[in-house]
């Protein structure tokens, strides 16, 4: 007789030798013990977990002459014949090469004959998930009422083939995988009773690399045991396995958290002339990979790590020097390289630059992540400053204003001097509504243009600078712009599919090339990069812009009017306080009871004077129309404010038509806030505001100057808009100043091309 | 007593000490790259299990039984290659009742399927119960180049022996033995066949150096001519009969290029080129790795048939482009 390999020798002869499934065990035990045994029953689970064994023991436990028993005496005549495979009643059936339905028939037509020597004919149908579906169909009847002294086992890996009709008419049972400890437990009760002498961690790493497969677990025994004799050790495993071993594993992490690439290579060339394969290299890799993940995610929970003693220690090193961020991306490249090498037809190379690309990812996390982290160190500096400089200003903003409102704060300190810088004007073209419209919302906006000015004029020029080389710029967005950003992100695709179906060929290839990138109130920002000048000028022009504003509009809904600007977008942060004003948001609940209040509040401490904002203020105060005030004093240069407005109005003079595309160039990479996103929290700090004023007519459709914005500057922006309430007379007439000249021309200059803001 | 083959000192000595003892697993399944000697690892398998001449546990390679394996006329060695594109389940029912004979005159039927990952899902599933408990003394072994096409059923009942590539200097002196050819060009060959002796022995060691001459004059045109060579090369490549092969060439250079970059030490293929090499690479430093990740792409998309012309156009942009980085 040949050699029986050991999984095969070892298969367990009672209920009582088999390890684990203990759900199964006592089942069937219990069954048949009390005769509940079902006529049929479906065994499914990974390979390796004992489905055919517990077949064969169910078939000895009704067969024994003692039986039906759950203890199966294996000394009976039928019990050695099931142990030896030649039992007549037993009759296993591959159902992976005896699939058809003539297969079946032919069993249907044995099925009925009583069994011949045991009391039960038992059906065990391996693989059964091969069978055809015909078979399966034709085994309905049968396997519903089967004949008394037939019982059928089915076995498979897959149960998810087998039909719903199959499995309603079975028990089932869900083999478990084998823990490693289950299989360590076999595994030295087999080497000991064969004599083989074993290291206990050779035989962990065959457990381990089993994957809970008992037979796995046997067969590589089996295979260790003929390569290496009757000892074994972890070295001769690890060469039967071609798995690579654990300080070669630590050594090769380390050059890729290191980002010693030559190291890695030679390393890994090394590793292969030691006759490692490069499937199981890169797949321990990955296993290493993310067991340092975990060790630096649970700390505290390394029994989940395949590593102990001196090994585990010295991954806990590695890990220390590691952010989590830095091995993730790592862990995802290693995981996507090992389903990519399947294909690959030089593993080596293969391996080779997946070594090169988590090298590089390393590399640049770890260059990347001081600067990101200074940068945004340096921005907390810079808002903690601009919140004292706020703080001091407003102060001394209540105090002069009480005395001489009409004057220039001279204790404005820094931020005054930031504040005089030149404008970095933001290139914002917002939809050209027809003059009537565009009159009537000028009109309702003024109060609102008059305040928006110290926003601007709050900028201090550098931040605007350091803004533009910044990556990573933000701006402040209500909640509602977020969710509208949103929608409008997602329909965008829609959008250029249905401009192209609606033969806005080129239309759609201009606006291809922009990016949604921020929303403010109505108007939508669509950024270009500079190299993209050509589309953005065509994106806006008036005639397309409104054929994509009503495509918009029919899409989402909703009014949008369109801007571009040029540069990259910058991410829109929900405003810290966005949320609760939003709530206050729909508008015409607002009532004057709330109006007054809000006056009432801002009355309080004025903020952050600016130097453009006073002598805005000074020129509201001096009866001048407020709609006036941008124009005139932005001529003067003394209103900071104005100079930032995107249109370079101080400059653009009488030649609107020219100054507009000029300014547009000017600072194309600038982050663009909305004085909406500004306007929020100034809100919140007057929690009972609302629309005011402008509530009647267009609540949310104030236009207003956009500013070029830096995030850091929320706060001051925050505190300036509260003193523009302040400052602008509550109970300003809007008729009039919609009649007023030089609202009248202010729109001109604008000539509609503004972003709107939303200012309720 | 050495088997007759080259390297893979391992695998025989694990086959070897089955023998010896007597545990010879029913199911074999030798994995590795084309060209790397599963095949022949088989066949002298087949041999010691067939020997004629007992307990030398290595076939003496001149008994009967020997003589007829290597010659392939062994009644009880039965071979199984892929019909089409696979070994079909049709093939594997006959080969089932074949085996259910005993043995005609040796201890053991061996059972050698070829290309053993082309056996389609059904082929598989129908040969688990045979390959878990095979009738009496067969012994099967499966030669497999990826082993992922493989069922896990089919894996876990199978001892799996992994053929690694075999040192340079072994397959050098198994060409200078069988082709007798001189030391230079056997070295320059063994190199170039990445650890394959079947691969070495096929290899023709003229078209070999003038297909790295192209090569090398081609990666030369690119970084001096730009578009211009772009285009030629394009026009050359896509004439060519063996493109894969031109191909895997390239990025052999390639290879030598970037890794003489990483570390000048490290081993190089083109051992013989290494002036040409330290003159070359500083201009890669950045384009190496790009270009061996475009050959790579564009090797993965001719294998699925897409434009040839275009894959190749693109690839060699993509290697010019990552020149002037």
């Amino acid at each position: 007789m040949a050699y029986i390999s050991l999984y095969r020798k070892w298969r367990p002869q009672t209920f009582a030798e088999a390890i684990g499934q203990e759900h199964i065990v006592q089942t069937l035990t219990n069954a048949l013990e009390t005769g509940r045994v079902a006529h049929a029953y479906l065994f499914s689970g990974p390979r390796g977990t004992g489905k055919t064994s517990f077949a064969r023991l169910l078939a000895k436990g009704l067969n024994c002459v003692h039986g039906p028993t759950g203890t199966p005496c294996n000394e009976c005549d039928n019990c050695i014949r099931i142990t030896r495979g030649i039992s007549v009643d037993v009759i296993e059936i591959d159902g992976a090469s005896n699939r058809g339905i003539d297969e079946i028939r032919e069993l249907r037509e044995r099925v009925k004959y009583a069994p011949i020597e045991g009391r039960h004919k038992v059906y065990i149908i391996d693989e059964v998930h091969m069978l055809t579906n015909e078979a399966f169909n034709a085994l309905l009847k049968v396997l519903e009422e089967p004949p008394e002294h037939v019982n059928f086992v089915f076995a498979t890996t897959e149960a998810h083939k087998v039909p719903a009709t199959i499995l309603s008419r079975c028990q089932k049972f869900d083999f478990r995988r084998f823990s490693t400890a289950q299989l360590m437990y076999q595994l030295e009760k087999v080497s000991k009773s064969e004599g083989v002498e074993a290291e206990p961690q050779a035989l962990a790493l065959i457990a381990r690399h089993a994957e809970g497969g008992m037979r796995d677990a046997l067969a590589i025994l089996d295979q260790c045991v003929a390569a290496n004799g009757q000892s074994l050790s972890v070295s001769g495993v690890t060469k039967v396995l071609g798995v690579v071993r654990r300080e070669a594993l630590a050594d090769l992490a380390q050059h890729i958290l290191d980002r010693n690439l030559a190291g890695g290579l030679k390393l890994i060339h090394a590793l292969i002339d030691e006759g490692v394969e490069t499937r199981q290299l890169l797949k321990d890799l990955s296993a290493y990979m993310r067991d340092l993940v975990l060790l630096k995610a649970a700390p505290g929970e390394s029994n989940l790590v395949a590593a102990e003693g001196v090994y585990l220690e010295k991954m806990q090193e590695q890990v220390r020097q590691v952010p989590l961020e830095q091995l993730l991306p790592v862990v995802d490249t290693l995981t996507r390289a090992e389903t990519e090498m399947r294909w690959s037809t030089n593993p080596a190379l293969a391996i080779e630059l997946t070594l090169v690309k988590t090298t590089a990812q390393m590399a640049e996390s770890k260059t990347s992540s001081p600067e990101v982290d200074g940068a945004i160190k340096a921005l907390e500096q810079r808002v903690a400053r601009l919140e004292e400089i706020l703080r001091r200003g407003a102060v001394s903003q209540s105090e002069t204003r009480a005395a001489a409102p009409s004057k220039p704060v001279p204790s404005t300190g820094p931020a005054h001097v930031e504040r005089s810088a030149p404008a970095h004007t933001m290139p914002m073209s917002g939809s050209a509504p027809p003059y009537e419209e565009a009159t009537q919302r000028q009109a309702t906006r003024v109060k609102p243009a008059q305040s928006a000015q110290p926003v601007h004029s709050a900028r201090p020029a550098h931040s605007a600078q350091s803004a533009q080389s910044s990556q990573s710029r933000t701006v402040v967005g209500s909640a509602a712009d977020m969710e509208l950003l949103h929608t409008i992100k997602s329909m965008w695709p829609d959008l250029l599919a249905t401009l192209k179906k609606e033969r806005y060929i080129t239309l759609e290839a201009f606006l291809r090339v922009g990016t949604p990138g921020q929303v403010q109130g109505k108007t939508l920002v669509v950024y270009f990069t500079p190299t993209h000048r050509f589309h953005q000028a065509n994106v806006e022009d008036p005639k397309h812009r409104t054929i994509i504003e009503q495509m918009i509009k029919r899409l989402i809904g909703r009014d949008i009017s369109i801007a571009t600007a040029t540069g990259a977008p910058p991410a829109q942060i929900l405003a810290p306080d966005a949320k609760a004003a939003d709530a206050d948001r729909p508008d015409a609940a607002t009532t004057e009871a709330a109006k007054m209040d809000a006056t009432k509040m801002n009355a309080g401490p004025v903020n952050a004077p600016a130097r453009g904002l006073t002598s805005a203020s000074s020129a509201a105060q001096s009866s001048a129309p407020s709609g006036k005030v941008p124009f005139g004093a932005s001529t003067e240069g003394s209103l900071g404010g104005i100079s930032d407005a995107p249109f370079g109005v101080a400059e653009a003079g009488n030649a609107p038509s020219s100054g507009l595309p000029s300014s547009k160039k000017a600072d194309a990479m600038t982050p663009v806030l909305g004085n909406e996103s500004a306007g929020k929290p100034a809100e919140r700090a007057m929690p009972s505001t609302g629309p005011g004023e402008h509530v009647g007519e267009e609540p949310h459709d104030h236009v207003m100057p956009k500013d070029v914005f830096d995030a850091s500057e929320a706060k001051v922006d925050t505190k300036t808009h509260d003193l523009d309430m302040t400052l602008s007379p509550p109970t300003a007439d809007k008729q009039d100043i919609r009649q007023s000249p030089s609202v009248q021309k202010a729109l001109h200059f604008f000539g509609g091309r503004i972003v709107e803001v939303r200012h309720d | 007593m050495p088997w007759d083959i080259a390297g893979h000192d391992a695998a025989v000595r694990s086959l070897q000490a089955a023998l010896i003892s007597g545990q010879i697993g029913h199911a074999y399944m030798f994995v590795g790259p084309k060209g790397i000697g599963k095949g022949r690892l088989a066949l002298q398998t087949a041999k010691a299990l067939m020997c004629e001449l007992d307990k030398t546990q290595a076939p003496c390679g001149a008994c009967r039984g020997c003589r007829r394996v290597e010659s392939n006329n062994h009644p009880d060695l039965h071979r199984v290659m892929p019909e089409g594109t696979g070994v079909k389940i049709d093939q594997m029912r006959q080969l089932q009742d074949t085996l259910a004979l005993r043995p005609y005159e040796a201890k053991y039927k061996v059972v050698i399927i070829d290309d053993a990952d082309s056996l389609t899902v059904q082929a598989q599933n129908s040969m688990l119960k045979s390959f878990e408990e095979p009738s009496g003394d067969t012994v099967y072994i499966l030669i497999v180049h990826n082993p992922d096409a493989l069922l896990p059923t089919i894996h876990s009942r199978c001892q799996i022996i992994r053929l690694q590539p075999v040192a340079d200097e072994v397959v050098a002196a198994l060409l200078q033995k069988e082709r007798g050819m001189d030391m230079d060009q056997a070295t320059l060959l063994a190199a170039l066949s990445d650890g394959r002796p079947g691969l070495a022995l096929t290899l023709d060691a003229e078209q070999m150096l003038a297909q790295r001459k192209r090569v090398v004059e081609w990666c030369g045109a690119l970084r001096q001519d730009g578009l211009k060579a772009v285009i030629r090369i394009g026009d050359t490549l896509e004439k060519d009969a063996d493109l894969s092969e031109s191909l895997t060439a390239l990025s052999v250079w390639l290879r030598d290029l970037w890794h003489y970059n990483v570390d000048p030490h490290l081993q190089l293929v083109n051992r013989d080129m290494r002036d040409t090499i330290a003159q070359e690479a500083p201009f890669w430093r950045s384009g190496a790795v790009h270009a061996l990740s475009a050959v790579a792409e564009a090797k993965n998309q001719l294998a699925r048939n897409v434009n040839r012309r275009l894959v190749l156009d693109y690839m060699l942009i993509r290697i010019q482009r990552g020149l002037t980085l």
